[in-house]
């Protein structure tokens, strides 16, 4: 990413940031029910799946929201070594608006990247030292309250891999954590 | 600070290595964590003391406190809080003040040295 690619994302970035801090304020995020039919109703329509069906089509520029404690972040960024490496849940900008992927966790806090922020081919020497390389995207997994809902999910070429080598993870969550963002604060 | 550094000599490694349980060797381990904080008011007597005292209370907490681990993530094991114990006290001997200390994703124990990201 160039340096002005970067300095207008973290600009993006702060007002999302604003946006989503005034939300906070103005309206309380909607917290947990026990009763699970009152919780759906106040779900918003846009995160309920209904009958819509798996969509892959991602754009670089979409955002993913993820959700996080106080424990994960320090000053204005998401610790790599808390960062999941595989399997990761977000929630979809085209489907959600940022507040979403907290809306049954109202004290944590929201971290924001995009989908080409994800890694690709790690490690980056790893052609050298013929390691095997890895690249992560995102796949739509909904779920019938949150539509938007995905995974980050690791490949080598083409195929599904569970596990990365010691150098690919590092690289992983050293790359997510400059990139992530930090939305909105936890509480807790 | 050097000679202070050398009187935390709390971990016999070997005496716990063979207890059968994380529970157990956490409850029977022979680090007198009391005395780190009973004993040492004079030797925490500076700020940079204190915070590695948090950072040692932070470590112990790790060990049991389910909140202070990733969603999914399991329990750290026995072996890692060792080994973040045993960095901690060597970071201490070097004056090193780690920023933070977490549960990683995936069962371990980080210490963390960040920066401030710089913005515009």
């Amino acid at each position: 990413m160039s340096s002005l690619t970067g300095v207008i994302d973290q600009m993006l970035g702060k007002f999302s940031q604003a946006r989503v801090t005034l939300h906070r304020l103005l309206q309380r995020f909607s917290s947990f029910s026990s009763a699970r039919r009152a919780q759906m109703a106040r779900r918003p329509k846009r995160i309920i799946q209904g009958i819509r069906g798996v969509d892959d089509r991602f754009q670089s520029g979409h955002k993913l929201y993820h959700r996080c404690t106080a424990e994960d972040i320090t000053d204005d960024r998401f610790l790599p070594p808390r960062w999941r490496y595989f399997d990761m849940s977000v929630n979809w900008s085209k489907y959600s608006k940022p507040w979403d992927v907290i809306f049954d966790y109202p004290n944590e806090g929201i971290v924001r990247f995009t989908v080409r922020d994800l890694p690709q081919e790690i490690p980056r020497d790893g052609r050298v030292n013929r390691v095997k390389i890895i690249s992560s995207s995102p796949v739509h997994v909904p779920y019938p309250d949150n539509y938007s809902h995905c995974e980050i999910h690791a490949f080598h070429g083409s195929t599904r891999v569970k596990n990365m080598g010691a150098l690919a993870k590092k690289e992983f969550r050293t790359i997510m954590s400059d990139r992530g963002f930090i939305l909105l604060r936890p509480l807790v | 600070m050097e000679a202070s550094a050398n009187t935390l000599s709390y971990l016999t490694l070997e005496s716990n290595a063979s207890s059968a349980t994380a529970d157990s060797w956490w409850n029977k381990c022979n680090i007198p964590w009391g005395s780190i904080f009973a004993q040492t008011n004079e030797y925490y007597a500076t700020t940079f003391d204190k915070q590695f005292a948090t950072h040692f209370a932070k470590l112990r907490a790790l060990g049991t406190e389910r909140a202070l681990w990733p969603d999914g993530a399991e329990r750290p094991s026995r072996s890692a809080l060792t080994w973040g114990y045993v960095a901690l006290q060597q970071f201490l001997h070097d004056n090193f003040l780690p920023t933070r200390v977490v549960a990683s994703a995936e069962g371990g124990v980080a210490i963390c040295f960040c920066p401030r990201r710089q913005i515009f």
